[in-house]
């Protein structure tokens, strides 16, 4: 009687002890909205949690994306893909999504990011059964936005620019210059040739014997009979 | 000339009297003044001076938490007694726990555990509104050892339900000699930390059963969507979304024999025929939400019904279906 007792004592006991531990997988709320410029990457992390006093196994299932014609599907890669939430425990989980550069800007895909419990075993009696698995899940978002400008490249661009701008601008500074000196020069010439002229004596023209025109005869030139008086005379006579 | 040597001997007589005499009063006075050593008496009480601190100065920070998650009894405050002369017990006591932005929403302080020593589990002893003897002791401060310390260890609980944000409470001290019955008299730097806690969003999911069996069913038959699963979350504090999906039926014997998983369907509510929307092999918003739990009611939960259809000409046998359901906050 006493051993029957114990026995039922033992057998309950199991029982009790066995339905004590129990596992609930749950997540961090918030759901991952990515806003990338393509041929960049970002990542998104939350948690995974079990409340529960049992491990629970997990493995992650990636989402599929819609498609887009001509444009190439963003990837999309998780850490961990599996593991085993320890009782009362967390995981966090990276979200790593990745946009190619040949992609054209604002453009979306969605998807649904799953992480599921690992199969429980199956209990199907007869006839049919369905297993019942449960899991949390994120939807995904992810956007394109213009590509990033590269900055230390664009400032090389800019700094190239101003010297060569600048450069330019100083030939053309030294050619002007050059060339005003130059027409200076010509002027400061041209004024003195015209002093020197006005200084220089009257001299008699070199007769140039001009050859006479078809069908006419040279004729010799009269001697005058004026009086000649030279510019000294005159000048004299001035005075 | 007799009388010249009289008078002069008279004289000299009476200022050696005078000379003695005074010299025997001043003796005298010091005697009685004890060669001019004064003596001073004051009453030195009994004194316990108080100051705590924490890593953040009057601060300490659980920082971000869920719902049914515990932050280890680990977290230190200093309680110092700095010049005073006798020991004290460190006494403790604590606010309800607030949200910043509507003070109206409340956990309870009990809580928050402390303990005299540094716990690697959420353990120790409940905190209260009223002050408790911790028995954790500082000693007398001496001349040679002016400040004396000790530390009081904190963890934290976040209950089911609790609403996201950020929460914070106040957890006082006191230092009590009980032989002398003296409390601290005098704080020297506030008596008094806050505590802060951010409590996250949440969501969880346990569902009713982990198979459902629609029985025996010949081809070309079905059953109508009735057959239940729960969606429960316990303890969370946001809403939830359900998604549902399966793969093909597939016949246990031989894996090469299947029908598709569209013969399963599911509804919101249950159907007296067979009715609802088709399974498919990839996860579907259903539109079922779990709404929040809160304090008070820390369990929210919603069905999701099956039926099934037997496609004509399927070879008799025993199929089984994966089916995932998930929520989503």
């Amino acid at each position: 009687m006493n051993a029957r007792y114990l026995l039922l004592a033992i057998f309950s006991l199991f029982i009790v002890s066995g339905t004590l531990a129990y596992a609930q997988l749950g997540e961090q709320a918030g759901q991952p909205f990515f806003n990338i410029s393509v041929g960049s990457s970002s990542t998104f992390n939350y948690s995974i949690l079990n409340s529960g006093s049992a491990p629970i196994g997990y493995s992650v299932v990636l989402p599929t994306l819609n498609t887009i014609p001509n444009n190439a599907t963003p990837t999309v890669a998780v850490t961990p893909m599996n593991g085993t939430l320890a009782p009362d425990s967390q995981q966090v989980i990276s979200i790593r999504a990745s946009i190619p550069s040949s992609d054209k800007p604002y453009l979306k895909w969605q998807g649904v990011l799953s992480i599921v419990e690992t199969a429980p075993a199956a209990n199907v009696t007869g006839g049919a059964g369905a297993i019942i698995r449960e899991g949390v899940a994120k939807i995904v978002t992810i956007e394109s936005a213009p590509p990033k400008g590269v900055p230390l490249i664009y400032y090389i661009i800019v700094v190239l620019a101003i010297v060569i701008v600048a450069v330019a601008a100083t030939y053309a500074m030294i050619a002007r210059k050059k060339s005003r000196m130059a027409a200076k020069k010509r002027a400061n010439a041209a004024k003195i040739k015209a002093k020197l002229k006005k200084r220089a004596p009257a001299r008699t023209r070199k007769a140039v014997r001009k050859k006479p025109a078809k069908g006419t005869r040279a004729r010799s030139r009269k001697k005058s009979t004026k009086k000649r008086t030279t510019s000294a005379s005159r000048k004299r006579a001035r005075r | 000339m007799k009388a010249k040597f009289f008078i002069t001997l008279g004289l000299l007589l009476a200022v050696l009297a005078t000379i003695a005499t005074f010299g025997i009063y001043i003796e005298t006075a010091n005697a009685s003044s004890n060669n001019s050593i004064i003596t001073a008496n004051v009453a030195v009480g009994n004194v316990i001076y108080l100051s705590v601190a924490a890593q953040g100065g009057n601060t300490i920070n659980f920082g971000s938490l869920f719902t049914l998650d515990s932050y280890y009894t680990d977290l230190p405050v200093t309680d110092t007694d700095s010049g005073g002369n006798i020991g004290a017990n460190i006494l403790v006591s604590g606010t309800s726990w607030a949200l910043t932005s509507n003070t109206a929403v409340t956990f309870s302080v009990g809580n928050t555990l402390w303990n005299p020593t540094s716990l690697t589990s959420y353990a120790g002893n409940a905190l209260t509104t009223s002050f408790v003897n911790t028995n954790d002791i500082i000693v007398a401060p001496t001349l040679s050892n002016p400040t004396t310390s000790n530390n009081i260890y904190f963890g934290l609980y976040i209950p089911a339900g609790t609403a996201p944000g950020n929460y914070v409470q106040t957890i006082s001290f006191e230092d009590y000699n009980a032989s002398q019955n003296i409390y601290n008299s005098i704080t020297a730097s506030g008596n008094a930390i806050t505590a802060m806690a951010d409590v996250q969003g949440t969501c969880y999911i346990a569902l009713s059963t982990n198979t459902i069996s629609f029985g025996s069913i010949v081809s070309n038959a079905d059953v109508p969507t009735n057959v239940l699963v729960t969606d429960t979350d316990n303890g969370g504090n946001v809403a939830s979304s359900l998604l549902v999906e399966g793969n093909d039926w597939t016949q246990t014997s031989n894996s090469l024999t299947t029908f598709g998983v569209g013969n399963t369907k599911w509804d919101a509510t249950s159907q007296g025929s067979y009715a609802g929307t088709a399974l498919t092999n990839s996860l579907f918003t259903t539109g079922i939400s779990i709404a929040a739990p809160n304090t008070l009611d820390t369990t929210t939960s919603n069905n999701i019904y099956f039926g099934l259809y037997i496609p004509g000409g399927t070879p008799a046998g025993t199929y089984s279906q994966d089916i995932t359901i998930e929520n989503s906050c």
